[in-house]
């Protein structure tokens, strides 16, 4: 509940900039922007305030599903890491500004612009949007002319739009924020597949419609992960994120929109520090295991980093385990498993 | 008198004709390019996963996504889901709906008869879990019912357009990473499946029920599915209005150069020549291909317009590729007597075997989705078998086509030169009638490859266009894709126009600059060329000998 809680809290302090939006349902927010936030406060204990203003409520429902699909993935990704994406990360707070918080910031906006983008085609009430532009101009397409246009330009706009929204004040950190929303948007855009259907005379390839798939969010996870190994240390001035503090140099700092970009350096993850709130990677399980061919390089690694590299030594703790196996599947829903007693070594840091 | 319009005409005229039809080819790109939508626009809908209590599920009910009657919806379909647990949930009492279109804005979209016709595929979203993988070659069973409802209907009264059980072979793919393993979560490359095809969308709102049955050898080994989407594909309907309105443009166009045409014929005092047959029927093909009969799908519910379409295609194209063999076949200028079909069996045989194989194959596709919009000759093992023949067979026939096209070229350039090089010794009325042989062959021979070119370079840039998706570029003024349809179509409409008017019998004489007590006596000696050059030619013959 309190995690919960704490991923929604960022609607507390979200004061809605004013922006100009092509779409009715994100005029709406704009006039009922402050609202949203109250709305989302109470979201817990009174779910029926949301029937009055269902636009926002959809879209705060999809940002709510893409925060948590976020935290979900980054606690995936960094399952074997000493910094472990704890599930009391604040996605949306200014002053955490490390390596780890671009991490965080990117995967949230790449989260909620999945799940606003595949929300557009889920066949239920949606707040997207038949974009009637045309080349860019508005007042050109209607449906029953040209069509609707792309959801994944949707879930761009509107992800920007919301995240711009709740970076306040033009500091370092508000600009190291949005470049990093803007890579994490950038993250869901550029892994899309295109998948083509022929369908012209006699099914031959006259006529080809192609349209864009959106990756698994695994996928995007795996990517941002990538982007985080490369990220950038930038210094802020005259306005802008700059590569190195050296005023003569500023003409090579190119920096590019897809790369994440971080102010601190990141504190020392092994200790326990209450004041930065960090738990210390003590008492944490790693893995080890015989099969090193069946482990992905960060598991081989993780006792490694965790327990060795920290100073700490690694407890082999033997367990037996009761697992399903011999399972037989359908497609859905019913799965019949026997129940199997295994031995397993389980391994943690300890003193 | 045998001189066609084009070697009577003057340069000037000529190129002012030429101009003019560049114009209106030009016109034609740029309607397309720049009025036109894209011509298909892709609906993706994820199908909202229903669930249906009762232990006997009646398959007449239908599930619904949204409003009133709405079904009672999952969130998930893993076996670890709190719903699926607490009810003891089973697969026959999962059903998949999915509403056609989406709703936008808040609002329902409608379909419209614009949008002619409405086809798709379904893309599974199966999750690779290493004690549940996707088995070798799985057959799934899919129990697809369609339903369709007007604005005005009551709510929830879908009625029944099609239903049908059918099996598709589900072809899946993971990828690897560096280690050679696959991460438990990651997500199946699956093949889409087809779902259905329907040529006519005279109503609002469509409605597809989708079941997966339990069945001793099917729907077994498909890995754990967590989502179905179902892509659907329609016309734009601004495409569908510019493509009717170049046609309605086009057909009188065309008609009123081709009764001109046979009104010169008609004229002649001898009956119309092999050519000139050809070039009248391919003149008619166009024009049936031109008739727009389709505003008619506007107010009447015609199924099989497609089917019509394709066929009135089919023919065009059957009589463009037999005219290019007789035009060729009649410029050999050997000692052949031709100006008789019969010479040309050989190589309309392969036209004729190549259309109908595709006529056939079509008829097996198309013909047979007009009774079950769910079938598919590729989900079958004897149906893809007897497809993938019937392809061969045409491609078959096509290369034997172009074999026999590009001999006959040879045989034609290769005479050309031959004659070339005795026109000086040949008398005037000869050498004239040779040069406007040689000038008729090779101005059509340009034509065509000017044309062939055009579409091809158009091909090649609109399948490009569609195929490389551009990020955010907004700058983006032409619709590659229609403008190569409209342009395509007009470019062919053109070229049928030019050859109805350029090659069409002339007034003028051959010499028509000769004194006129003269015109009597060509007249006679120019119905006699034929005879004469096969003379010449084996004089010609007897001279190589020597």
């Amino acid at each position: 509940m309190i995690r919960s809680y704490l991923w929604i809290s960022l609607f507390t302090v979200c004061s809605f900039n004013i922006y100009t939006s092509k779409s009715w349902s994100l005029n709406e927010i704009l006039i009922t922007g402050p609202k949203v936030g109250l709305a989302a406060t109470n979201y817990t204990r009174n779910p029926d305030l949301f029937t009055r203003h269902p636009v926002e409520a959809k879209i705060l429902e999809s940002v709510r599903k893409g925060t948590l699909k976020a935290q979900e993935e980054c606690q995936h990704q960094f399952k074997w890491e000493r910094w472990n994406c704890p599930a009391d990360t604040a996605p949306f707070d200014q002053d955490f500004a490390t390596r780890e918080a671009a991490f965080v910031q990117s995967i949230n906006a790449a989260g909620i612009m999945h799940v606003v983008t595949q929300q557009c085609s889920s066949g239920q009430e949606t707040f997207c949007t038949c974009d009637n532009s045309r080349n860019g101009q508005p007042g050109g397409y209607n449906w029953k002319w040209g069509g609707c246009s792309d959801n994944i330009k949707f879930g761009d706009e509107l992800t920007y739009k919301f995240l711009k929204g709740l970076t306040s004040g033009k500091n370092e950190n508000a600009a190291m924020q949005l470049q990093n929303y803007g890579a994490g948007r950038q993250a869901v855009a550029r892994n899309t597949k295109m998948v083509c259907k022929c369908h012209g005379l006699s099914g031959d390839c006259s006529i080809r419609t192609c349209w864009q798939q959106v990756a698994t969010f695994r996928e995007i996870g795996q990517f941002l992960k990538q982007r985080y190994k490369k990220a950038k240390f930038v210094n802020y001035f005259d306005g802008q994120l700059r590569q190195g503090n050296d005023a003569r140099t500023r003409e090579l700092a190119i920096f590019s929109k897809k790369q994440l970009a971080f102010l601190q350096k990141s504190p020392n993850y092994c200790r326990e520090d209450h004041v930065l709130n960090i738990k210390g990677t003590k008492g944490r399980q790693c893995i080890r295991s015989k099969n090193k061919n069946a482990m992905t390089t960060s598991e081989r690694k993780s006792c490694r980093t965790l327990c060795k590299s920290c100073g700490y030594k690694v407890k082999k703790v033997t367990v037996d385990v009761s697992n399903t196996c011999n399972c037989k599947f359908r497609w859905c829903c019913k799965v019949k498993c026997d129940k199997c007693f295994t031995r397993e070594n389980n391994y943690y840091c300890v003193r | 008198m045998a001189g066609v319009v084009l070697e009577n005409l003057s340069w000037k005229k000529l190129i002012i004709l030429s101009l003019i039809l560049l114009m209106l080819l030009v016109t034609f790109f740029l309607i397309g390019g720049l009025q036109a939508p894209q011509p298909n626009n892709v609906n993706i809908i994820i199908g909202t996963k229903c669930y249906a209590p009762g232990r006997y599920v009646s398959r007449e009910k239908w599930h619904i996504p949204r409003g009133n009657n709405s079904c009672e919806k999952l969130d998930s379909l893993r076996p670890d889901n709190a719903k699926i647990i607490s009810k003891g949930i089973t697969d026959k009492q999962i059903v998949f709906a999915f509403w056609i279109p989406g709703p936008r804005d808040g609002y329902e979209l409608k379909m419209h008869p614009r949008f002619q016709y409405m086809m798709s595929v379904l893309q599974l979203d199966i999750i690779y879990q290493p004690q549940n993988p996707v088995g070798p070659n799985p057959v799934m069973l899919l129990d697809f019912r369609l339903g369709y409802r007007n604005e005005g209907d009551r709510e929830g009264d879908w009625k029944l357009l099609a239903e049908s059980a059918e099996d598709r072979k589900l072809v899946c793919t993971i990828a690897y990473n560096e280690k050679n393993e696959t991460e438990p979560g990651s997500q199946y490359d699956c093949e889409l499946l087809h779902a259905f095809e329907i040529s006519s969308l005279h109503h609002d709102y469509y409605l597809l029920n989708l079941r997966l049955p339990p069945s001793p050898e099917k729907n077994i080994d498909i890995g754990q599915i967590d989502d179905i989407s179902l892509v659907t594909i329609h016309q734009n309907g601004g495409f569908t209005i510019i493509w009717f309105s170049i046609k309605t443009f086009l057909f009188p166009c065309v008609l009123i150069v081709l009764v001109w045409f046979w009104r010169r014929i008609q004229q002649m005092c001898r009956p119309p020549n092999l050519l000139e047959r050809t070039l009248f029927a391919l003149g008619i093909t166009m024009s049936i291909l031109n008739l727009p009969i389709e505003w008619l799908t506007f107010w009447l519910n015609i199924p099989f317009m497609l089917l019509l379409n394709d066929i009135r295609q089919g023919a065009f194209y059957a009589m463009l590729l037999s005219f290019w063999i007789i035009f060729t076949g009649e410029h050999i200028m050997d000692q052949t007597e031709r100006n008789r079909l019969k010479l040309y069996w050989k190589h309309l045989t392969a036209v004729i075997v190549g259309c109908v194989c595709l006529f056939v194959f079509e008829m097996c596709e198309r013909g047979m989705q007009l009774k079950n919009p769910f079938y598919s000759i590729w989900s079958s093992e004897i149906g893809s078998k007897l497809a993938l023949a019937f392809i061969i067979l045409a491609a078959v026939a096509a290369t034997a086509y172009f074999l026999f096209l590009c001999v006959m070229i040879y045989r034609v350039f290769r005479n050309i030169s031959a004659k070339k090089s005795t026109l000086p010794s040949m008398s005037h009325m000869r050498k004239k009638y040779y040069m406007g042989l040689i000038f008729r062959f090779k101005f059509l021979m340009l034509l065509t490859l000017f044309c062939a070119a055009l579409t091809v370079i158009f091909f090649i840039i609109s399948q490009l266009s569609e195929g490389q998706w551009k990020w955010g570029d907004e700058n983006l003024k032409l619709e590659y894709s229609s403008a190569f349809f409209t342009g395509v179509y007009g470019l062919w409409n053109v070229y049928i126009f030019g050859l109805l008017s350029l090659y069409a019998p002339s007034h003028k004489t051959a010499s028509g600059a000769n004194a006129d007590t003269d015109s009597q006596e060509e007249e006679v000696q120019l119905t006699n060329v034929p005879s004469e050059m096969s003379a010449l030619q084996s004089f010609a013959a007897k001279a190589d000998q020597d």
